[in-house]
């Protein structure tokens, strides 16, 4: 009789429905995932920024997260900051307040590496960081002043926004740091939500050898000189940048280091005795120094006959390389989370910036591998760059089916930077494995100059016999965009 | 009455200097400290101090340090007495001392092998050449594991660093290591500025070889210097037991360089990797590429070794081919030094000869084998030793082949002649007014070619005298190939004004006739004489025959969409900021004696094979991706761009990535 039908409804447990906001900031991550179960509802903000300097970052930041207060209602039950950059940061840093006041955080997720009690982090990671990042600061300036390239150093700069996450860290009530805690077979780490059992999010990474992440030799913080440790090729580096900031810049000193503490590297580094020459401001002001006048002289008496051949500023140079390990220094700090939806066991993928390194360090353990296989959304590390996903072992691993990708990248920012983003053979395997199931955040048109408000553009069928006419028509089914002028997101739906 | 009579001793023929044999690091290494303390012997030259002389000058600015250290007056007589200063790792004199000494020597054993001065590549002011005289050394330069030779200061910046604290290391850690005072770094540097010299066009990194080719040439002169310091070879020979293959210091490059940075085994170590015939196919990335260069050169060269030592082995085990265990007798030690070295010379010779057998731009590992052999072939017809035999051997065994060459052989990989249309630019050279004004380039410079220390008559500024002469010639030749080679082919030859386009085509050099994408220089021509200068050979009844090798160059407007690139090429379209520039040109090389040119070696820009090889490589990113590609672009596929900012290629050639940026 007509009460069998409601009965079978009944014992049908509800579905768990997910959406994956991905906002539009500009080349920045800011990613909004709801998921409903019945009449329970439950949103995970990860991320919130846009690269440093980008035309109007505040204003449209503040219409991005205004739009997440009216979805959310300003009930935010976890935000996660994946690591301390700019692109991924700034929106909290710029609307704390509007964060204080309109929202409700019940839990804020970091990684490990953002505990500052932990006496290693503190130690090894966050003082050279700040060395680096001062001597970085110094070069730009004196390359400025001498009229010399810096443009690209100032871009790598633009990533760094240390101390941020001491500002994200009081949004919520509560703060976690999550490590993998990995046992025999991977990571075994699981987060879950109140009222969502079929929801199991798995702590992939940052695994605690951070020091097998590591870019290079580090500079080396005075403690651990003291310590005993010797002075190595980047500190014997930024020994010298920082002694030049000092002098020429009215410098000011990277927390932690002394006047007499700088005095003391210096004369570590020195490569002879003091007395066995004399300073290159004493030598220019000297006229008796007969050679150097002839064969040098310097910036303040031009002489076309020498000014071409002097290096003064050629040894900054290798600051690029100190920039770009800290980059990827703080890239691999990046908490991967990977999102269990039961019963399927379906998986997203949200792995942050991280590295080649940071991968292996989950992806080479069974576990890893299992939840390779059942990876079915995948958040395009590094908007897209070379490094940051592993291909082998890693997105060639990744469910085929069903795939689909998104990646968090302004191709006409990144073309006009000369940034290789996204880089050529990434597009190239992630079309293969994706099957043309790629959302791009902005796309540039051929040869225009965009900004973010540009509407989105809705994937174009791929080439090449990859995907059924049927399946592409589903998947463009399930994504949505903003159609208001600002085109402040774009979202997809998992089917269920 | 009584005449005055003074005596002055004349001016002498070499000045002795001690060095370092090797990287300083080796004093710790008991065994090896009697062969590290080194007096090399350099031309002698008045010197101011610095030192600065008629090649280089040693400027001791330190600005990491903001330090300045006082110039060495070499010339004082109190360094005169004691063959310069001893060597100390901590006085700075003696570093400007070692800068000086080695490079040199790297530069004697050019001018040995070319039998002609070095003359540093013209610095570009105001869209002129303009001469550079001296090669400047900063010792140092830079507080990074690096060194290099930058194009755009004529100079060599060398670099030093506190040691890696690897507790493997020979080096103390913390303890300084200076890359000024390791023979290897300065000769490979000053190899690299002296190659620029001769071929500018080698730093346009077109395909994956080029670059390599630098690098794997500055490796190979670095290596085969070492093998003439009788003392050092005579050590190694005694330890190794006349074996040269087994891990030893002589092979290993920049050694200590690898060790303070904590490898323990040198960067690029020519001995120890197998031959892999695919392995050439798999590598792009400059240094590895070269790695396999410099291992099959130095495979023939053991092959060569070995096979002169033989009958001394022979000899001295009675037959058996077994030494006795323990040391060898040191006339034995003696005599297979001498071989070492011997086979060392000539192999360095014959690598440096080569480099006036290149083609202008593009150079493959294919086409400097093909030099290798068609340069020792013109000075050697018969190859008595088998130095050829060996290198054509073991460039199979390391799977390098020239293009369009069937086999291995001596007559495939040999230049050919040219025939036809080139044969009429022969034909050409040798008319009568042409060849009497080729003839005087010799005449003309024979005082700065053949130098006498202490010839008061000679002019004072020599190498400036060849430099200008060679401008004037270059002159000469642009005019020739202009006006003088087509009225020649009007009337003489009788060709209409088709055959002329023909006739470029088939030389492969545009002269009359350039497409609109055809780059034009300054002075609105399609082409440019870069060089001229004098190579020597030996004919068949030993006489030394002087060759005058003249280069020319010229670039296209490529452009990655094919159609465009026709569209400009025909003239249907303005053209358009090319995407990159493809270079081309002629090396021709032309007998003073008679005229003839007896090869013409030319790299093509109307070759659409090459265009496209070009673009696939361009298109393929021409490197490994890494951090630092993604952020800074790939500097060396920028380079091929048509105005591209100029940038110190050496400097980002050398101060590479550990694990390929993969971290």
């Amino acid at each position: 009789m007509s009460n069998q039908t409601t009965a079978t409804d009944n014992t049908q447990p509800p579905k768990m429905q997910v959406t994956i906001r991905m906002y539009r900031p500009g080349l920045g991550d800011c990613f909004l995932l709801k998921l409903k179960k019945g009449p329970l509802t439950r949103f995970i903000l990860i991320d919130c920024g846009v690269l440093q300097k980008t035309a109007g970052e505040k204003e449209r930041l503040e219409l991005i997260v205004k739009d997440i207060r009216r979805i959310t209602r300003g009930r935010l039950h976890v935000l996660v900051a994946t690591h301390e950059h700019a692109d991924h940061l700034s929106g909290f840093v710029f609307h704390e307040n509007l964060f204080l006041e309109k929202f409700k955080i019940d839990q804020v997720w970091m990684s490990w590496m953002e505990n500052k009690d932990d006496p290693e982090v503190k130690e090894t990671y966050r003082q050279y960081w700040k060395i680096s990042a001062q001597t970085l600061d110094i070069a730009i300036e004196e390359l400025k002043k001498k009229g010399k390239d810096y443009e690209s150093f100032q871009e790598l700069q633009d990533f760094l926004t240390l101390g941020s996450m001491d500002t994200v860290k009081k949004l919520g009530k509560k703060q976690m740091y999550l490590a993998p805690e990995p046992g025999p077979n991977g990571p075994t780490k699981v987060m879950t939500l109140e009222g969502f059992e079929d929801l199991r999010i798995h702590v992939l990474a940052p695994p605690s050898d951070l020091q097998a992440l590591r870019r290079g030799d580090p500079p080396k913080s005075k403690q651990q000189l003291d310590r005993g440790e010797t002075v190595n090729p980047s500190t014997a580096f930024s020994t010298a940048v920082l002694q030049l900031g000092f002098r020429t810049q009215s410098g000011k000193l990277p927390e932690g280091l002394t006047e007499s503490d700088l005095k003391e590297l210096v004369n570590l580094s020195l490569p002879f005795d003091r007395s066995l020459g004399i300073s290159l401001d004493d030598a220019s002001q000297d006229l008796s120094q007969a050679f150097f006048h002839e064969y040098y002289g310097s910036d303040s008496t031009p002489n076309l006959e020498l000014d071409w051949r002097r290096i003064d500023t050629d040894w900054l140079g290798s600051v690029g390389s100190m920039a770009l390990d800290l980059d990827s220094d703080i890239n691999n700090t990046s908490l991967v989370l990977a999102i269990e939806i039961l019963p399927n066991r379906d998986v997203l993928l949200f792995a942050a910036d991280a590295q080649y390194g940071n991968w292996k360090s989950w992806t080479d353990s069974a576990k890893g591998k299992d939840i390779l296989r059942r990876t079915i959304f995948y958040k395009v590390g590094h908007h897209g760059s070379h490094n940051a996903t592993q291909l082998d072992g890693g997105l060639l691993s990744m469910n085929p089916d069903e795939l689909v990708a998104m990646i968090p990248v302004d191709t006409g920012k990144a073309k006009k930077k000369k940034w290789a983003m996204p880089a050529p053979i990434l597009q190239q395997l992630l079309l293969k494995q994706a099957k043309g199931r790629i959302i791009t955040n902005i796309q540039e048109p051929a040869g225009s100059n965009v900004d973010p408000t540009t509407p989105f553009h809705v994937p174009d069928f791929p080439e090449g016999n990859l995907i059924s006419k049927a399946s592409w028509q589903d998947f463009i089914g399930s994504i949505r965009s903003d159609e208001s002028p600002n085109a402040l997101w774009v979202e997809f739906t998992l089917q269920s | 009455m009584s005449s005055k009579v003074t005596f002055s001793p004349s001016r002498p023929k070499s000045r002795q200097l001690q060095v370092f044999a090797f990287d300083p690091s080796l004093n710790l290494d008991l065994e090896a400290a009697p062969i590290n303390q080194l007096t090399l012997h350099v031309p002698w030259e008045d010197l101011h101090p610095g030192p600065v002389g008629e090649y280089l000058e040693v400027v001791d600015v330190d600005p990491p340090s903001n330090m300045f250290y006082p110039p060495l007056n070499l010339d004082n007589k109190y360094l005169l007495a004691q063959d310069g200063l001893s060597p100390s790792e901590g006085t700075p004199q003696f570093h400007q001392q070692m800068v000086y000494a080695v490079a040199s020597r790297t530069i004697a054993n050019f001018e040995g092998a070319l039998s002609r001065p070095v003359l540093w590549s013209p610095r570009e002011v105001n869209g002129e050449d303009t001469y550079v005289p001296c090669l400047r050394l900063y010792p140092h330069a830079l507080r990074e594991a690096n060194a290099y030779y930058s194009p755009l200061k004529k100079a060599i910046l060398f670099g030093y660093f506190p040691a890696s604290g690897d507790k493997d290391s020979k080096i103390f850690p913390g303890s300084i290591v200076f890359t000024c005072l390791s023979h290897d770094i300065i000769a490979h540097e000053v190899t690299h500025a002296i190659l620029d010299g001769i071929h500018p066009n080698f730093n346009n990194p077109s395909n994956a070889d080029v670059l390599a080719l630098h690098e794997a040439f500055a490796d190979i002169v670095a290596l085969f210097q070492h093998f003439s310091y009788p003392q050092v070879l005579h050590y190694q020979i005694a330890q190794t037991r006349g074996d040269l293959t087994s891990d030893n210091l002589l092979a290993e490059l920049a050694q200590q360089f690898g060790q303070a940075i904590g490898n323990r085994r040198a960067l690029r170590s020519a001995i120890g990797q197998k031959p892999d015939p695919s392995a050439l196919g798999k590598t792009i990335e400059p240094h590895q590429r070269g790695a396999i260069l410099v291992a099959a050169i130095f495979d023939a060269f053991l092959m060569v070794y070995n096979h002169r030592t033989s009958d001394l082995v022979r000899i001295a085990t009675g037959g058996t081919g077994i030494l006795h265990p323990g040391n060898i007798h040191p006339d034995l030690v003696t005599r297979m030094s001498e071989e070492a070295s011997r086979v060392a010379q000539h192999l360095l010779t014959m690598c440096i000869r080569a480099l006036d057998y290149s083609p202008v731009v593009d150079i493959t590992f294919g086409e400097y084998l093909r030099a290798l052999i068609t340069a020792d072939y013109d000075i050697s017809p018969s190859d008595p030793d088998g130095y050829r035999i060996a290198l054509m051997e073991s460039f199979r065994r390391y799977g390098i082949y020239p293009d369009n060459v069937r086999s291995l052989s001596e007559e495939s990989l040999l230049w050919r002649p040219p025939s036809g249309d080139g044969e009429t630019i022969s034909n050409f050279f040798s008319s009568t007014n042409v060849l009497q004004q080729i003839q005087n380039y010799e005449i003309a410079n024979r005082s700065s070619i053949i130098r006498e220390p202490g010839d008061e008559s000679q002019s004072r500024e020599p190498r400036k005298n060849l430099y200008d002469s060679s401008s004037i010639y270059a002159k000469l030749f642009t005019g020739w190939l202009r006006k003088d080679l087509p009225a020649y082919l009007r009337t003489i030859v009788g060709m209409s004004a088709d055959n002329l386009k023909n006739f470029e085509d088939s030389i492969r050099l545009i002269l009359w006739n350039p497409t609109p994408s055809i780059v034009l220089y300054p002075d609105g021509l399609p082409f440019k004489v870069n060089s001229v200068r004098l190579a020597y050979r030996v004919s068949q009844n030993q006489y030394s025959l002087p060759d005058l090798v003249v280069e020319v160059s010229q670039a296209r407007r490529g452009y990655i969409d094919p159609q465009v690139q026709n569209k400009v090429d025909l003239g249907q379209i303005s053209p358009p900021p090319a995407d990159f520039l493809f270079r081309g040109g002629i090396t021709f090389l032309i007998s003073l004696e008679s005229g003839r040119a007896r090869y013409v070696i030319g790299k093509s820009v109307t070759s659409e094979r090459r265009l496209e090889a070009l673009r696939r490589y361009i298109l393929e990113g021409g490197q490994v991706p890494s951090l630092k590609a993604t952020y800074f672009g790939n500097p060396f596929r920028d380079a091929l761009s048509e105005n591209v900012e100029p940038f110190e290629i050496f400097a980002l050639l050398h101060g590479g990535e550990p694990n390929g940026g993969l971290k």
